[in-house]
């Protein structure tokens, strides 16, 4: 078939027309190699424009979008970005971070919390080609005490999260979700063992008083999940008012505050 | 006849068989083949009663050791060479086509990431080449600047301050973020005005059923390696009143003045 096919290129007159082009069009293999080396860097490069540009990691995508917000290389102190594996309640966009006692913690999109000598950076990045979206950057004043701030890269879309519990019965096995909206409590110091958070949040342009489960990711980083029994979730954090306290281990308190929720720069 | 051929033949295969790359050690073949077979004519024109047979054998000889031709001509010839040539045809031929096949099917051009490379929303008006600011790999320019009077009495528009700023990058992978510039920008005026591009306030047109943005911040056209932003401002301007952009990025602040804007005047 092969030889067939040969043949009859040999005898066409497209052969023909081609052999008689003029020598300069008739390239060196070497440069031939270059010529299609260089087709290949335009049509990938506009490839992969078309698909937006997507880098293969999300730290890659998280420091993309510090430079693309001027804001400094930050040191990265808490990252969602394993996936779900509750099948029956995860979409694809959905990520997953483990809390020191091995609570699973979901939220949409990957986030991303780093800090620099002044700056607390929350960033929220929709992984590309699962239909995802909210990709946004807040950047806050960090002076060293702890710090609450909302997860998500936007102060007026508040992020959706969820943590999942088990219950093993004889033959069967038991999963209650459990929705919260996630905010992050940064700088917490290293006695600390146990964290209280409530807050009062714009609902329904009312403020409303919202609980609060804490949990411990390690290294002056807790995960604060904020929730109403009557599954209201909050419209903005602007605006909005918190108090936190904070016991060692003993159970002494070791620090109350009570204040607004940050207002990025 | 058989036997020569067969010595013709083996003393070809041996001659080519370091040549890795298949459509190169066929031309090789080839080319030393009519080497052969010219050197077998010439001795049958030299000695005209000299067997064909024995004409070729002779010619085998004078061509040398095959084994070493064979080594040097392995030498000259790189496989990979050849195959990443073979390859990168390929590759070229598919991505060009893969290209026109989404091109076509979009019924678009240059599509990329929800819009076209390059495009433009508005023009600019009143254009210059204001000072050039250089911040975390980004360019920013002053490249347009007007000042829209309506005419009092003309469906009370508001007269408003229009301020093209280019940011370019040659990373065309990372475009300026357009949220943190709305967050950074501030446009100041005469008199103390102040507004943060952070927010937007727009004016109703009723006769035509239409919101236009009065201040805030707008995409107004964008290529490969740049964006032009256009901020707008409901300032009260005269002639030689300097309008500030005020950015104040994490990674430092600046400030772009402009003195002169072209009064364009909707009638």
């Amino acid at each position: 078939m092969r030889e067939k096919l040969r043949t009859r290129w040999e005898q066409s007159k497209w052969k023909a027309r081609i052999d008689r082009l003029p020598r300069l069009w008739r390239l060196s293999r070497g440069k031939t190699l270059a010529l299609n080396l260089l087709i290949i860097a335009v049509a990938g490069a506009w490839l992969w424009g078309l698909a937006g540009y997507p880098l293969p990691t999300a730290e890659l995508e998280f420091r993309r979008l510090e430079r693309q917000c001027l804001v400094p290389r930050s040191e990265l102190v808490f990252a969602a970005t394993a996936p779900e594996r509750y099948e029956y309640v995860a979409s694809p966009n959905d990520k997953t971070v483990t809390a020191l006692d091995g609570t699973e913690i979901s939220m949409n999109n990957w986030q991303f919390v780093g800090v620099t000598e002044r700056l607390a950076v929350v960033a929220e990045v929709a992984q590309r080609g699962l239909g995802g979206y909210g990709t946004g950057l807040e950047h806050y004043v960090r002076d060293g005490t702890p710090l609450l701030l909302p997860l998500g890269g936007d102060q007026w879309s508040p992020l959706r999260g969820y943590w999942v519990t088990e219950e093993q019965k004889p033959g069967e096995v038991n999963y209650t979700y459990h929705g919260m909206t996630p905010l992050v409590l940064l700088d917490v110091p290293e006695e600390a063992r146990r964290a209280e958070v409530s807050l009062e949040l714009h609902t329904w342009e009312e403020l409303l008083p919202y609980e609060a489960v804490c949990w411990d990711m390690g290294g002056g980083v807790w995960l604060v999940g904020a929730f109403r029994e009557d599954e209201a979730r909050p419209d903005r954090f602007a605006g909005g008012t918190y108090t936190l306290r904070l016991y060692d281990g003993a159970g002494a308190l070791l620090l109350e505050r009570e204040g607004a929720v940050p207002q990025p720069l | 006849m058989e036997r020569d051929n067969s010595k013709q033949t083996g003393w070809l295969d041996t001659a080519v068989a370091g040549i890795r790359f298949g459509p190169d050690r066929k031309a090789v073949r080839a080319e030393l083949q009519a080497h052969l077979e010219d050197k077998a004519a010439d001795f049958r024109r030299i000695f005209p009663d000299i067997a064909p047979e024995e004409a070729e054998a002779r010619a085998v000889e004078e061509m040398g050791d095959a084994v070493e031709i064979g080594k040097e001509l392995a030498r000259l010839h790189k496989p990979w060479l050849g195959y990443l040539w073979r390859a990168s045809k390929w590759i070229a031929i598919l991505s060009v086509v893969l290209l026109m096949a989404i091109n076509i099917l979009n019924n678009d051009h240059y599509q990329s990431a929800g819009y076209p490379l390059w495009g433009g929303f508005s023009e600019v008006r009143g254009r210059t080449e204001g000072e050039k600011i250089q911040l975390g790999g980004y360019t920013f320019q002053i490249v347009g600047a007007a000042y829209l009077d309506y005419v009092q009495d003309w469906r009370g528009i508001e007269d408003r301050v229009q301020v093209y700023i280019r940011v370019s990058t040659p990373r065309f992978w990372e475009r300026i973020n357009e949220g943190a510039l709305r967050s950074a920008l501030t446009m100041t005026g005469p008199e103390g005005w102040v507004w943060s591009m952070d927010s937007g306030k727009v004016q109703t047109i009723w006769e035509e059923g239409r919101n236009e943005l009065i201040c805030g911040l707008q995409r107004a056209e964008w290529g490969l390696f740049h964006d032009t932003y256009v901020a707008y401002g409901d300032l009260e301007w005269t002639e030689g009143e300097p309008v500030c952009l005020e950015f104040d990025f994490g990674k430092g602040s600046f400030t772009l003045t402009v003195d002169q804007l072209e009064r364009v005047v909707m009638e």
